[in-house]
């Protein structure tokens, strides 16, 4: 009885039992069909003709799908999304982010952070590099590229955006329009910037494109002030058991105390010792230290640092023989003596090959001496520490994808493959 | 019908009850036990920064004097010093490091302290356009201050019968110590003879630390550690020739008892007749005096 219901679901017949045994032969498999109570189906047979019906389903939904992605990646349209496909991926690519990490695990030592003031970025932004006008072009036409640029939450001077252009085929170089170095002033771009593809270079080209947009300029992280406490060993020593400075003269700081981040390109991280934690005590036997960090925040690269200025109180100069300066830790010397700081400046020897990559970020350290009457008679003093930096920056290039068609003769109809073409003029 | 008057009832009987216990006088204090009244304010001397205020500004072409609003928030009299610290002599020009003024918070005629408002400087602000913007200025507050307990003890006429015997307090002024119970305990010495023992229990109620009486006048310099501060006491107003005397309490940690002792008081004058009656209970004062320290801090800007 079971072996029969077997061979009933190996025939393919859908898996009809009988409840009664059945007849070898044709009367057999006509009462079947006569007696139809007699052959109800079971549920491994129902579920099995539900998979068949859905395995179809899926092959034939399958072959629809691959027939018309087929004929979109030909077409000129999805050739373009490809190529901007394949370039996010590169961008998230877990190759290049895992290089990343390697580079930033060699980021070691001290490291000093700002407080972020406002989410917004500060400097020049580029948005988007967009085809003015038509993604499909004829060859021998001129090809027009729209920079998306914009000046966010600064107001600048005279700054010259370096703009570049260029076909990644062949490494070709479009014209930038209006001019370049384009000098943006004030708090808005109001030039249009473009990129043009002249006719000579268009007639040289066919099928999808890539052209690569890039922005770079100079700009600078200013004013980062960080608030310094300083108080003598005598006066930390006669604070009350499980007292700081701060509790006891009810002064409403929040430790460690940080500097300013307003958003801008390069973040500056200023810091007094390796755990940050203010007031520094003065007393002979230690020396105050003043760390700086420089850190990329965006996505660009710092492709040059033109100049780090680092002023400290009057009463604070670098202690050359500890920090044995200049050098890569410490490599300030002293460029002026005001009636109430000293400012010093990174020597160009040590700063101008120095480059920085997104993420990435690089602390020096000096050692100070403090005057022996900077306090006085003052239980605490406060002071200020204040770093300028001025750098150039590589915002990240973007790419723009266009499809040059060749152009057929009216007579012929025909591409050089002898692919049917429609004539465009 | 039954039902809504054994209901009107029940309810007339709890509102009876409740007005009952309303008229109910309690007292207004148990033996020994602070009433809370007359306390002569609360608090103890008020110093903090109304010029700059915290967060406020200060103009860079006009003379700067910071300025220090003292008030005895207590009910005590006190006189201190404020000294100021925190501004940079390079931008406050004319500022030492560290200054101090004295004060004196005396009652006026109604009883009430007037607030007094300590001014230093002026100093010249020497701002560049480059300058830092934000500053601090800090006071520390040094003074003298103290607690007035005005308390009901009991005598007994018999040395040996003397359950119920105890203190109360009538009233007690506040400051950074809060006085909150006075115990008593009468230990006979003979028949005629016992000894009093008032212990009067305070706790730190302020913000701000005691000092030794020797840095009241101390000016920015740290405070010497080593020596714990006092609390002296005395008793005022006591109704036999008997000395009283209170021990200086050492202060260790938020928590004092004070102890003054009433040492071998007669219970008879020379004739042998009781000098007290059953139910003698004396007002004495009780007063505890001692050094204390408070700081305020203002943030400002400079523009």
């Amino acid at each position: 009885m079971a072996s029969h219901a077997a061979t009933a679901d190996e025939m393919g017949m859908g898996g009809y039992s009988s409840p009664q045994p059945r007849k070898k032969g044709f009367l057999g498999w006509a009462n079947k069909w006569t007696n139809a109570d007699s052959y109800a189906p079971s549920e491994k047979g129902k579920k099995t003709t539900k998979n068949k019906a859905l395995w179809v389903f899926m092959v034939l939904a399958l072959f629809l799908v691959g027939t018309y992605a087929y004929y979109w990646a030909a077409s000129p349209g999805g050739q373009r999304s490809l190529v901007q496909a394949k370039n996010l991926f590169m961008e998230y690519n877990p190759a290049t982010w895992y290089q990343k990490q390697i580079g930033k695990a060699q980021d070691i030592g001290n490291i000093w952070s700002s407080e972020p003031v406002t989410a917004e970025k500060k400097g020049i932004l580029f948005e988007s590099f967009k085809p003015t006008g038509s993604e499909e072009i004829p060859q021998g036409s001129i090809a027009l590229f729209t920079y998306g640029l914009k000046l966010s939450n600064a107001d600048v001077a005279r700054t010259p955006l370096t703009l570049t252009c260029e076909i990644k085929e062949n490494n070709l170089q479009g014209q930038i329009l209006p001019s370049n170095p384009m000098y943006v002033t004030g708090t808005r771009i109001t030039d249009n910037a473009r990129c043009r593809l002249p006719k000579e270079m268009t007639s040289a080209l066919s099928g999808t494109v890539e052209v690569m947009g890039g922005v770079s300029f100079p700009f600078k992280t200013e004013d980062v002030r960080l608030k310094v406490y300083f108080t003598s060993r005598a006066m930390e020593d006669s604070l009350p058991s499980g007292e700081d400075l701060f509790s006891y003269m009810h002064i409403g700081e929040s430790q460690p105390i940080r500097a300013e981040y307003k958003g801008e390109p390069i973040e500056i991280g200023l810091g007094v010792s390796t755990e940050n934690i203010q007031p520094v005590v003065l007393d002979e036997t230690s020396n105050p230290l003043v760390g700086i960090t420089i850190n990329n925040r965006w996505d660009g690269n710092m492709t040059k640092l033109t100049s780090l200025k680092l002023v400290l109180p009057r009463e604070l100069t670098i202690n050359q023989e500890l920090s044995a300066n200049p050098n890569e830790i410490c490599p300030f010397t002293l460029s002026r003596q005001g009636r109430e700081t000293n400012e010093y400046k990174a020597s160009e020897e040590f700063i101008s090959a120095f480059t920085l990559a997104s993420e990435r970020l690089r602390s020096f350290e000096c050692w100070l001496d403090a005057s022996p009457d900077m306090l006085g008679n003052a239980p605490y003093m406060v002071k200020e520490y204040k770093v300028d930096a001025e750098y150039e920056y590589e915002l990240p290039k973007k790419t723009s994808t266009i499809t040059v068609r060749k152009i057929a003769s009216a007579e012929e109809g025909t591409d050089e493959t002898g692919e049917v073409v429609n004539p465009l003029i | 019908m039954k039902k809504i008057i054994i209901l009107l009832l029940a309810v007339s009987l709890l509102l009876a009850g409740c007005q009952a216990l309303s008229n109910i006088k309690l007292p207004k204090s148990l033996p020994g036990l602070s009433s809370g009244e007359d306390t002569g304010g609360s608090g103890s001397i008020s110093a903090y920064f109304v010029n700059p205020k915290q967060g406020g500004s200060a103009l860079k072409d006009y003379p700067f004097s910071p300025v220090v609003r003292i008030k005895s928030l207590g009910g005590y009299e006190s006189d201190g010093q404020v000294c100021i610290s925190g501004l940079d002599r390079e931008i406050f020009s004319g500022f030492s490091g560290c200054e101090c003024m004295s004060f004196k918070q005396e009652k006026d005629e109604s009883g009430k302290f007037e607030h007094d408002d300590v001014s230093f400087g002026p100093y010249t602000l020497r701002i560049k356009q480059d300058d830092r913007k934000e500053h601090v200025v800090s006071s520390v507050t040094r003074f003298e201050y103290g607690n007035e307990i005005k308390a009901n003890i009991s005598i007994s006429r018999d040395a040996y019968e003397n359950t119920g015997c105890t203190a109360s307090i009538n009233s007690a002024t506040s400051g950074p110590l809060v006085v909150g119970i006075v115990e008593q305990e009468t230990i006979p010495i003979t028949e005629d003879i016992v000894t009093l023992i008032f212990k009067i229990h305070a706790s730190k109620a302020e913000e701000g630390r005691f000092i030794l009486e020797e840095n009241l006048n101390d000016q920015c310099t740290p405070l010497s550690s080593e020596k714990l501060p006092v609390i002296r006491a005395r008793a005022k107003g006591f109704p036999t020739r008997a000395p009283v005397t209170c021990r200086d309490v050492e202060i260790t940690g938020n928590d004092v008892t004070v102890v003054c002792e009433a040492k071998d008081i007669s219970l008879i004058d020379s004739s042998g007749s009781a000098l007290f009656g059953d139910n003698y209970s004396p007002e004495v004062i009780f007063e505890l005096r001692y050094f204390f320290e408070t700081t305020s801090s203002a943030r400002f800007t400079v523009s």
